[in-house]
């Protein structure tokens, strides 16, 4: 009855994590483009922001980048809720790696059809709706669901700021009750569960995808 | 056609109101490689123009420079009214302008692999021309049942062979009626047999008027049917005339080196 309750409260903050994941990995997959068109830029200055940005991001650990966006928000700028700070800080980073992933898909794009929609005479934003995003999309399928599932993981620091997702509440209770073993073993069951859903969901886009271009 | 011959004369002398390509003293170079020099050409509405020779010898980058895929980096490319001039970047307008006109054929076809037959052959019909998807259809079917593939409409372009992605990609070229078609080496990355398949479709298009510049390897189609061969080595071109007269008497040692080596192999 005890292990029913512990479950209860865990599956209580699922939507806490989901939702985490969720809002970071869209605020990462939007600020992506910009950066990732700014890497591939043929300005070699946005070329050396982009990178430097990049590096930025990508160089200092999570958990520091929440605390930070968390107490400097709060000092400065306005009181910052838990959630948006952690938000924030994983959308940001996010952000750095997906460009990272944009930016090889599209190099995996062969030049040919580039030119071939020059000479067609596309214009920028229709090579790149009709043609340039689908394919980075579908080239980038499997890495960005591998980083997502990742992201899932990664939403566990957002503990530390007081974000009651799972992790968080594991902690309380284990606190609260000393059975630490067997609630941290459904929060790992959990987590397991949510990156299985996540695997399936991405590896069935994918197949569906391929079917389409075999046909 | 009889009267464009005619013509046609006139305009080895001077630009006759048919010529609709002249390209004067256009010359290329990537850094400090030197590809095109000093080259001189203009071609007649309705005319076909093979051009020849060795690898490496400049006959794609020509091609390329004509549609600005390769900004030339000296002389001046005129495609009707529109002036390319390696002293000035040519504006959006102009560009846009050069690309309507002309319709380019790559070796490696070019399809794009994420959109079925008929949506690469719509695509830029719709985007560019701003025709609507049922006249744009309409076109296409029209096009690919000329090329015999309309079978293939409602698939990937992967399911389809290399003549069949090249038929759909002359087919998308057309679609855009443009004045001139240029062919890179249609054939090339082709077997044989297959590329058989695209030079008869080339055939019949040449045959129906359009005016075309192909760059190829293949003598057959140069002598047969094309109306005027040019041949390049070393970045100029150092041979040109009635196809007839450049394939059996060629004037130039190096053509006749070149002519006998493709033909012994």
């Amino acid at each position: 009855m005890e292990t029913f309750n512990f479950l209860l409260a865990l599956l209580k903050a699922v939507p806490w994590s989901l939702a985490l994941t969720i809002s970071s990995f869209g605020i990462g997959a939007l600020l992506a483009i910009p950066l990732c068109m700014m890497r591939i830029s043929k300005r070699a200055g946005l070329r050396a922001i982009a990178l430097s940005i990049t590096v930025f991001i990508r160089s200092i650990p999570p958990i520091v980048w929440l605390f930070f966006i968390f107490f400097s928000f709060s000092e400065f700028v306005v009181q910052l809720n838990a959630f948006v700070a952690a938000m924030l800080g994983l959308g940001l980073i996010t952000a750095a790696n997906l460009a990272e992933i944009y930016r090889g898909a599209l190099q995996a794009i062969p030049a040919g059809q580039r030119e071939a929609s020059h000479v067609l005479g596309l214009s920028f934003w229709d090579r790149a709706s009709a043609i340039m995003v689908p394919q980075v999309f579908r080239y980038s399928l499997p890495a960005c669901s591998t980083y997502a599932i990742g992201l899932l993981k990664d939403t566990a620091i957002a503990s530390t700021i007081g974000v009651p997702e799972m992790a968080q509440v594991a902690y309380q209770i284990s606190q609260q009750t000393f059975k630490g073993l067997e609630i941290y073993a459904l929060a790992g069951g959990l987590y397991l569960v949510i990156s299985f859903a996540m695997a399936w969901l991405s590896r069935s886009v994918d197949t569906g995808l391929r079917a389409r271009i075999e046909r | 056609m009889n009267s464009m011959t005619i013509e046609n004369h006139n305009s080895s002398v001077h630009p006759s109101s048919d010529t609709i390509l002249s390209i004067e003293g256009v010359g290329k170079k990537f850094g400090t490689i030197r590809v095109l020099e000093g080259v001189d050409f203009s071609l007649s509405s309705g005319e076909v123009v093979a051009i020849i020779g060795p690898s490496g010898s400049g006959k794609s980058t020509l091609l390329r420079c004509i549609n600005q895929l390769e900004p030339q980096t000296e002389g001046i490319i005129r495609v009707g009214d529109v002036v390319i001039d390696a002293l000035h970047a040519p504006s959006k307008q102009q560009l846009s302008k050069l690309q309507r006109k002309l319709g380019m054929v790559f070796q490696s076809f070019n399809l794009f692999p994420h959109l079925t037959v008929l949506e690469n052959v719509s695509l830029a019909q719709r985007k560019v021309l701003g025709r609507s998807k049922r006249e744009a259809d309409e076109r296409s079917m029209q096009l690919l049942t000329r090329v015999g593939l309309a079978g293939k409409a409602e698939m990937y372009p992967s399911r389809c062979s290399g003549g069949q992605q090249q038929r759909i990609a002359i087919s998308r070229a057309l679609a855009l009626d443009p004045e001139i078609m240029l062919f890179d080496e249609p054939t090339s990355a082709l077997d044989p047999e297959v590329g058989l398949e695209v030079l008869a479709v080339m055939r019949e298009l040449a045959n129906s008027g359009m005016t075309m510049i192909v760059v190829t390897h293949e003598m057959r189609f140069a002598e047969q049917v094309s109306d005027r061969v040019v041949v390049m080595a070393d970045g100029r071109i150092i041979e040109e005339g009635p196809s007839k007269d450049v394939m059996r008497n060629p004037k130039h040692e190096r053509v006749q080196k070149f002519l006998t080596a493709v033909r012994d192999r």
